[in-house]
């Protein structure tokens, strides 16, 4: 039968049949891509985020320079901070730098990808298909994962110890 | 907290660094801003009369169609929180977060309206808004105005706002993300804790509720 002559496209069938909560990661040569997420859009909404780990375990540094996804017109990487109750935001204009040996971690409350020019609203449970470009790595095609519209954290992580954000019943392991 | 992204390292380029070096004083001086804003939102002596500092009257179109006008709010609190329907991180989680406190604090008898306030009322039109609160709970309802109406309302709630251009071409905006809680008279009762679990917030909302004003 196809079933066993074809393990590239049973990986490919799992991951279609996987539920956006558990952890899926990428790898681009030294980087390793944890568990790119969104959130699902209110109605009528224009933007989207996107969020995600990279872990380098090469020896040469690397720098994220953006992202896509297919849904929006275009993404940019942002910073954002609270800072006395008030949301601050900022471009990161030169990218977002991923030294060798070091995880880096896009996240609600600090660098994210904005997807601007929404054109088709995201739905929990979605995974939508998108793109990040790095420097050295290139363009790396990836699925972010929609989680529902007051996610603040994803339902899992695929790097441990990551973030200490878990919610406690939530941790799907790895 | 936890997933504050790790620093830059100190290998990076002078184009970061100088792009770093301006961010720090950006925050330096909008910190600055912070602090007197906060200076400002303290109680002045221990009696802070109905006509409080923070906040004033309002009267915007509704999400719901029609106006909001805050004098027909008289003799009720109700919760205040600015944003814009292009922000992508923090106001909707905030809204589906005070929406589902709003609505656990309905299942247990309490009621409390709550109003969202574009500051960004040139793409915020009604309609937009209309569209856009609809997935979260009724008891928000969506506010916009003439970028003149809108300008009032947030300096009268001390709400800072500031416009940051996009490389695209486009704006993001930075502003204050706090839920007022006004009491009856329309005075400043205390930001509503939206981080230290539902528990907290709800005795907050209960006493809100229960004592009508801030005193």
């Amino acid at each position: 039968m196809r079933l066993h002559a074809f393990p590239a496209g049973l990986l490919a069938l799992g991951l279609a049949a996987t539920s956006p909560a558990q952890a899926h990661d990428y790898k681009a040569g030294p980087l390793t891509i944890g568990h790119p997420w969104s959130r699902a859009t209110p109605g009528g909404a224009r933007v989207a985020a996107g969020y995600l780990t990279v872990t380098n375990t090469g020896t040469e540094p690397d720098r994220l320079t953006g992202g896509a996804i297919e849904a929006a017109g275009r993404g940019e990487l942002h910073t954002m901070s609270m800072k006395g109750g008030v949301m601050k935001m900022a471009p990161l204009a030169d990218g977002l730098a991923i030294p060798q040996g070091q995880t880096v971690t896009l996240a609600p409350s600090g660098h994210h990808l904005m997807f601007l020019d929404l054109t088709t609203p995201l739905k929990k449970g979605e995974r939508v298909k998108g793109t990040l470009r790095f420097e050295r790595a290139g363009t790396v095609p990836v699925e972010f994962a929609v989680e529902s519209l007051a996610a603040k954290a994803p339902e899992t992580r695929s790097e441990k110890g990551s973030d200490a954000h878990d919610r406690a019943g939530h941790d799907h392991g790895h | 907290m936890a997933t504050e992204p790790r620093p830059e390292p100190r290998t990076a380029s002078p184009a970061a660094q100088r792009g770093s070096t301006l961010i720090l004083i950006a925050f330096a001086l909008a910190l600055v801003g912070i602090v007197a804003a906060t200076v400002a939102f303290l109680p002045r002596g221990d009696r802070p009369s109905a006509l409080s500092v923070v906040g004033g009257p309002f009267r915007l179109d509704s999400s719901k169609g029609g106006t909001v006008d805050s004098q027909a709010l008289k003799g009720k609190p109700f919760l205040v929180f600015f944003g814009f329907t292009q922000c992508p991180n923090v106001c909707p989680t905030t809204l589906a977060d005070l929406g589902t406190l709003l609505d656990e604090f309905g299942s247990q008898g309490g009621e409390i309206q709550a109003y969202y306030i574009t500051l960004d009322p040139e793409r915020d039109t009604q309609e937009v808004m209309r569209e856009y609160m609809a997935s979260f709970t009724d008891r928000i309802t969506g506010l916009t105005g003439t970028p003149q109406q809108i300008e009032r309302v947030a300096r009268d709630y001390r709400a800072y706002v500031k416009r940051v251009p996009l490389p695209g071409g486009d704006y993001t905006l930075e502003h204050t993300l706090m839920v007022y809680m006004m009491d009856r008279d329309g005075g400043f009762a205390g930001p509503l804790d939206l981080n230290a679990g539902h528990a907290l917030a709800l005795k907050q909302l209960r006493k809100l509720v229960s004592d009508g004003r801030n005193t």
